[in-house]
């Protein structure tokens, strides 16, 4: 139990008074007289007003009037001043990360989100709502909408994103979108630390509706596996967040087929972790693994791991310019410098950058070569032409100048050219060779440079089959052929998930899975995985900070008790029914 | 105790008056009051023909021998009155001093009466019991004083109209109720109605005392009544007095109208003023004596 409204404690002044009342009350001296005939009579005149009178003998009206006034107060749904507090704009901050499909008695917290959003804007008929989902770009799902079946609506149609909320961001746009005036937000969220509000704000009211339940969880917290000779290679690593020990299956599928691999069972301690690993599986493209557990989270059971494209490294020969090791730093790749004997070793998980003609003979994989150790350079001029190779959707190089070029190979595809000498050539196994010295142009100096590099990268990480992993919605540009056609996304299931005009405007999937990137033909898969943070709930709790100066209305959750004053009208019924019986129809 | 209450030289300033009545009801016996039938008396009153059946001794033979006429010579007749003393025994009668003043009240019309050879019956009742007290002539003067004077304070709880008609003998040509009036006009109306039933002279003395007449209490009181003891809390003021005076004027008026409607005389007495003086003054000025 608690008191909503302690401010009118002051009200126990009217029982005090009566108290006081009591305590002061008037001593009477007693006297015995031969008749009180007159004083009483006397008395009785003083006493009763003509008003109390009236009172007194039509009882039986007033007590009926005052019954059927209050059950028509109860009618018309009394609620105190609500308009003040709800004249402000509303605003619903919906956190929309995986951790809310946490489940309790069959309902996800989601779902109990939406439930208890519903409540509030039913209360709230007829002002503006405003809701406003989370995640790296927060989203207006509707904007200081007043109908409130449209805000019913629009709360029905949220869905979970998967991505982790950054409720900071989902915050800062708030604030941007309560630029002026005041407004009650209300966050939806499992559990926020009161330190996110840095800043008071009188005209801010924040209402945090965390989640108080504590949820049973146990995660696949990492997922690798590699190609050996001895075949493929996984591991599992488990989590439990929950502080009972925990047993289960693991189960790891091929993704592609569907056909299980292994299946293991596990415990792992309260708190604790365990690796599993698995050795000797068949060789397959994508590999899944799933835990089977009785806990409540069932979104982190599962993880996808692609093979073959881990290419995060690339390694830059030690004799070229240091501009082309900064330019791939510069794309986010992990770069080292190294000789032909590492290079040699690396070359099957890295891309190899060299100047070394003998490597486009060397290994499997496709590498980049920058000038030739062979060959020497004659003099060049002439203008830059590019071909509609994919390489060049994103760069442009016309404006480059290069003063002197390589011979070129015979038998690849040249794909650029100065005057009309090929400059860059991709042979059949998709090497990329720039037929120059950095020294020997300004090319570095400009912006496609870098965006040169990049692509490169792309192209030869592409050329494995894969695009690579995603956490959910994470927006990223793929390299796709120039032409106009769109890139598709099916799921394994080949269900139509989406359609993008441009590579460029690339966003996941916010389902964690394993896709297919359709383009122009050729077919790519890519793996959505949640995030770190999405593995782990935390409990958290609902709190409300800063006042709006004029919110008078009661909070969410608070029930309508209108119905609790059905009793005293149903008591004063039976008072009336005594009065009645006992002095009949009042004349 | 007994000269206390009555003392006997007071009898002697009561002596030259008696009571007057115009109701011809008057007793049977011989007393000292004119009737108006023609009677026995020393008073001649008038000459009559004689007719057949008249007594033979009346005839006047002087006024025969005059004018041959037989004359029958009448005497005015002198009879008795029947006077009924009925004293309110409500506790509320013992009150300030009014008791005594009631008793003494009753002693001084008794003795009244006796005197003038009437016959006096005074009657009282206390829980329980019945005093009764029935004489002529007024050697029981005395005895009258003691008989009252013996009467306990009063203790009657019930309401003294309810009990009153029970307590009045029959054949009365005077009734003296002696009362406070304290009891609600209607009771009194319910029993005026009856009274003149029983007798054409009625005569009330309502007694009251200083305290009632002019309240002289302060601050906050809680009165009691003496006989229901049901409590009134009042704060007095002077306003509050005021209040209670114009309900005793309205009471005291109401019942004086009731009084005039059924024929019966009303008196007012003050304890204050004794009763030598109610009677000698008061009593005179209404006529009741002379």
């Amino acid at each position: 139990m608690g008191f909503d409204k302690l401010v009118y404690t002051w009200t126990a002044i009217f029982p005090l008074a009566v108290l006081l009342y009591y305590f002061f009350r008037k001593r009477y001296e007693t006297q015995t007289i031969s008749s009180t005939l007159f004083w009483e009579q006397s008395m009785r005149e003083t006493k009763v007003s003509p008003y109390l009178k009236n009172l007194q003998q039509n009882a039986l009206f007033y007590l009926q009037m005052a019954a059927l006034l209050l059950l028509v107060f109860i009618l018309l749904v009394p609620y105190l001043n609500k308009e003040e507090a709800v004249g402000n704009h509303t605003i619903l901050i919906v956190d929309t990360s995986a951790t809310m499909l946490a489940s309790k008695e069959g309902l996800t917290l989601f779902e109990r989100n939406q439930v208890a959003m519903k409540k509030l804007v039913a209360g709230r008929a007829g002002h503006p709502v405003t809701i406003v989902t989370t995640g790296k770009e927060p989203g207006i799902v509707i904007r200081e909408a007043k109908d409130g079946e449209v805000v019913a609506a629009a709360i029905d149609a949220l869905a979970v994103a998967y991505e982790h909320e950054s409720m900071e961001r989902a915050l800062e746009f708030t604030r941007s979108i309560v630029s002026s005036g005041s407004a009650d937000i209300h966050i939806y969220t499992d559990s926020m630390e009161r330190s996110a509000f840095s800043e008071g704000d009188s005209s801010i009211a924040w209402t945090v509706h965390g989640s108080e339940d504590a949820y049973v969880n146990v995660s696949i917290d990492k997922f690798g596996a590699v190609k050996t000779p001895e075949g493929t290679e996984a591991i599992v690593k488990i989590v439990n967040h929950f502080g009972d020990d925990k047993t289960g299956n693991v189960h790891i599928k091929d993704a592609l087929t569907g056909k299980s691999l292994k299946d293991e069972a596990f415990s792992v301690e309260g708190g604790k972790d365990i690796l599993l690993s698995f050795k000797g599986l068949p060789a397959s493209q994508a590999i899944s693994a799933k835990i089977v557990v009785d806990d409540d989270y069932e979104a982190d059971n599962i993880a996808f791991v692609l093979l073959g494209n881990e290419t995060q490294e690339a390694v830059v020969d030690g004799n070229l310019h240091e501009l082309v090791k900064k330019a791939f730093e510069v794309i986010g790749l992990s770069v080292t410098t190294g000789s032909a004997k590492e290079m040699i070793v690396a070359q099957s998980g890295s891309i190899i950058v060299t100047n070394d003609v003998s490597f486009l003979r060397k290994g499997e994989e496709p590498v980049i070569v920058i000038g030739r150790n062979d060959k020497p350079t004659k003099p060049i001029s002439g203008v830059m032409t590019s071909s509609k190779d994919p390489l060049f959707t994103i760069v442009d190089i016309q404006d480059t100048y290069v003063s002197a070029l390589y011979p070129p190979f015979k038998g690849f595809t040249t794909i650029a050219t100065v005057g009309d000498e090929p400059f860059i050539q991709k042979s059949k196994r998709g090497d990329i060779v720039v037929l120059t010295d950095i020294e020997l142009t300004d090319w570095p100096l400009h912006p496609s440079f870098p965006l040169f590099v990049w692509s490169a990268a792309e192209m030869l990480r592409s050329e494995t089959g894969s695009v690579g992993t995603f956490v959910p919605n994470e927006r990223k540009a793929l390299l796709t052929g120039g032409t106009s056609d769109a890139v598709e996304v099916f799921t394994m299931e080949d269900e139509y998930v989406t359609t993008f005009a441009e590579g460029s405007g690339f966003i996941a999937p916010s389902r964690p899975g394993i896709y297919k990137l359709r383009d122009e033909g050729t077919e790519k898969m890519f793996s959505v995985q949640l995030e770190k943070s999405e593995k782990e709930f935390t409990q958290g709790s609902s709190y409300r900070i800063g006042e709006l100066e004029n919110v008078k209305g009661a909070e969410e959750g608070k029930n309508n008790i209108g119905w609790l004053f059905l009793l005293p009208v149903l008591l004063l019924l039976l008072i009336e029914w005594e009065v009645q019986r006992r002095r009949g129809y009042p004349n | 105790m007994t000269g206390q209450l009555f003392p006997d030289r007071l009898t002697k300033r009561l002596g030259t008056l008696s009571i007057l009545s115009r109701s011809g009801r008057l007793g049977h016996h011989k007393g000292t009051h004119r009737s108006r039938k023609t009677g026995a008396s020393l008073d001649f009153s008038d000459f009559r023909e004689y007719h057949p059946g008249d007594d033979l001794r009346h005839i006047d033979w002087n006024v025969y021998a005059r004018t041959d006429k037989p004359f029958i010579k009448q005497f005015l007749d002198e009879q008795e009155m029947r006077i009924h003393i009925l004293l309110d025994p409500t506790r509320s009668m013992g009150a300030d001093g009014k008791w005594d003043y009631a008793r003494q009240l009753s002693i001084a019309l008794g003795h009244i009466a006796l005197k003038s050879g009437d016959t006096v019956s005074f009657s009282t009742w206390s829980d329980g019991q019945d005093h009764f007290f029935r004489r002529k002539g007024a050697v029981h003067r005395a005895s009258m004083t003691k008989f009252i004077s013996s009467i306990n304070e009063p203790g009657v709880v019930s309401d003294f109209t309810d009990r009153a008609l029970r307590h009045i003998p029959k054949a009365v040509t005077v009734l003296f109720i002696i009362t406070d009036g304290l009891e609600e006009t209607g009771k009194w109306a319910h029993l005026f109605r009856r009274l003149p039933g029983i007798c054409r002279d009625i005569r009330i003395v309502t007694v009251h005392s200083k305290q009632e007449e002019a309240p002289e209490y302060d601050g906050d009181v809680r009165f009691i009544d003496i006989e229901s003891e049901a409590g009134v809390e009042v704060t007095v003021t002077r306003r509050a007095v005021q209040d209670y005076l114009e309900k005793k004027a309205a009471h005291e008026a109401k019942i004086a109208a009731l009084a005039g409607k059924y024929g019966i005389q009303l008196l007012h007495a003050e304890v204050s003023e004794g009763f030598m003086e109610t009677v000698t003054k008061k009593m005179r000025h209404a006529g009741w004596v002379r």
